[in-house]
């Protein structure tokens, strides 16, 4: 526990705290940095803004060559994205997401969850783009038994990167009154904060992730008492990164809220359209004691079964 | 019973090990926003380009030309007209008027040439067409939507909306037939007449009935023709 509360004040150092680490201490092997780079609301924008605001940035092109970049200097890059890829330029509206799917898979994402704006063709036709995709969508809230995309989603992944465990679990927004119901038919939602402390506990307690990630599109704040990523993070309990979409929010640094276990929870998204990557670099360090109650904690587990 | 609660008691603690038991401990954490304007990635575009030149064929195609630019506006605006009247052609007469919304239509179009392109920026939706029953008390509450909001773009009705009347046609009569798209049929954008109506489809997105409107003529000239009027300062 001594080491979460170190988290916690190091959060607010940040890169001080980092730039304090220097390369001989990351040469000890208890020392391992994951760094999490994400998008969301990409919204079909392949090619680079052409005008207005944003003129000049964004384009998936551009994107491959920033994200290259970085996994020529960083060991540990897991890429993900919180949602709405389709809608928003007539990519879309022609190819229906094929194009959108396959960048992407060349980019090597490693998961993505899915925004309201990705049943615009109905689930039939994300269906149809599936098989252009090579990561896998998460998402742990929403019920596809009844539906044609029965099956082909996973609540959650564990990535193991350098010997670190990463979880990650998908959540989504409410259909009913953002999307038809002829496009999402027997799509069922399920409340969010109840299918997330459902999913964080397992990865955190049972998994034993190391770092517990919600990719979510909720969107971060309302003034209404609606579910956003900041009502998520402070109603759950194993939550240590929430990566948002769906309100287009420019957040310049992610917002630090507490969860019910008053634990710290960093709220991060990255505006739309592909305009930026967040990138968020984890710092951790091995904690030894833990050896012998990880094999206790197995002990534990045959000794329930049998009770 | 002793031995039972020792059990208990042991795995209560193991298990509070346990809950703090992961390997390894976040100490530290970085942040950054990085904004996306390198050097292309030569193999992406090399995988970008067969779809571009197809979809740029399309897209530049010219398939009108307009007088003078259509911008949206309230409380009435040549876009919203344009939008409104060509719907109502497509309809055939199976609808009395039509009502979109504002924040629906996502772009201008400049004055000149009209390419497949600005239809696209204008409605990147694929919302349809679709024809709603509304009685009188439920057209009523459309009227004072559009009064509340300043005026929407409407077709097929003039309104004079004064500060606790408003003046319009087919009172008297007890289903008017409502022209709109299956998005604003379905509640959006606050539109709650028309929830859990039956919704009537003609069949056509309304993106590809603008641009069959604009194939089929050579030149547009679209007029404010003061259907929307607000007395009193509305």
């Amino acid at each position: 526990m001594g080491n979460r509360r170190n988290f916690i004040k190091n959060v607010s150092l940040g890169t001080i705290g980092l730039s304090l680490i220097s390369d001989s201490v990351f040469a000890n092997e208890n020392i391992k940095k994951i760094t999490i780079l994400h998008t969301n609301d990409m919204h079909s924008h392949i090619e680079p803004f052409k005008s207005g605001k944003y003129k000049g940035l964004g384009g998936m092109a551009q994107r491959a060559s920033l994200i290259s970049e970085i996994r020529k200097k960083e060991k540990n890059v897991l890429l993900l994205d919180a949602g709405d890829i389709f809608q928003g330029t007539p990519y879309f509206n022609y190819y229906g997401g094929e194009l959108e799917f396959k960048l992407m898979s060349k980019m090597n994402y490693d998961a993505a969850t899915l925004g309201n704006h990705d049943f615009d063709n109905g689930i039939d036709g994300l269906e149809r783009q599936l098989k252009h995709a090579s990561f896998p969508f998460l998402i742990a809230n929403y019920d596809f038994k009844n539906t044609i995309l029965k099956n082909r989603f996973n609540p959650y992944k564990v990535f193991y990167k350098d010997g670190i465990r990463i979880g990650v679990f998908g959540i989504g927004i409410e259909l009913e009154g953002l999307v038809s119901k002829e496009l999402y038919k027997e799509t069922v939602y399920n409340d969010p904060i109840i299918s997330s402390n459902y999913y964080s506990y397992k990865l955190k307690h049972e998994l034993n992730c190391d770092l517990v990630i919600c990719l979510s599109h909720l969107g971060y704040e309302y003034k209404s008492k609606k579910i956003s990523d900041t009502v998520l993070a402070q109603q759950t309990r194993d939550i240590d990164l929430i990566i948002g979409g769906h309100t287009h929010t420019f957040l310049k640094k992610p917002k630090i809220t507490t969860n019910l276990r008053n634990e710290k929870v960093i709220i991060n998204q990255v505006g739309f359209g592909g305009i930026n990557i967040g990138k968020i670099d984890f710092i951790f360090k091995q904690n030894k004691r833990d050896f012998n109650v990880k094999k206790s904690s197995i002990f534990v587990k045959k000794k329930k079964k049998t009770t | 019973m002793k031995s039972i609660f020792k059990l208990l008691l042991s795995q209560f603690l193991l298990l509070f090990l346990f809950s703090c038991s992961n390997e390894y401990q976040i100490v530290s954490n970085e942040y950054k926003v990085i904004e996306v304007k390198n050097e292309q990635d030569s193999t992406i575009i090399d995988i970008i380009l067969p779809y571009k030149t197809q979809l740029d064929k399309e897209m530049n195609q010219i398939i009108c030309y307009t007088k003078s630019e259509l911008k949206k506006g309230k409380p009435e605006s040549k876009l919203g007209n344009f939008v409104c009247d060509l719907s109502l052609l497509k309809a055939d007469g199976m609808a009395d008027i039509c009502i979109f919304n504002n924040g629906g239509l996502r772009n201008i179009i400049a004055s000149g040439n009209i390419t497949v392109r600005d239809i696209y920026k204008v409605m990147p939706f694929e919302n349809e067409l679709v024809i709603l029953d509304l009685n009188t008390k439920e057209y009523y509450d459309l009227l004072k939507y559009v009064a509340n909001s300043g005026g929407e773009p409407i077709g097929g009705v003039n309104i004079i909306a004064k500060k606790d009347t408003i003046i319009t046609a087919f009172n008297s009569k007890e289903i008017i037939r409502v022209l709109t798209t299956d998005y604003l049929a379905n509640g959006g954008d606050n539109m709650k007449f028309f929830i859990n109506k039956e919704q009537k489809k003609i069949g056509i997105k309304l993106r590809d009935a603008i641009i069959n409107y604009c194939i089929e003529k050579d030149t547009i000239d679209i007029k404010i023709d003061n259907r929307l009027i607000f007395e009193n300062g509305e």
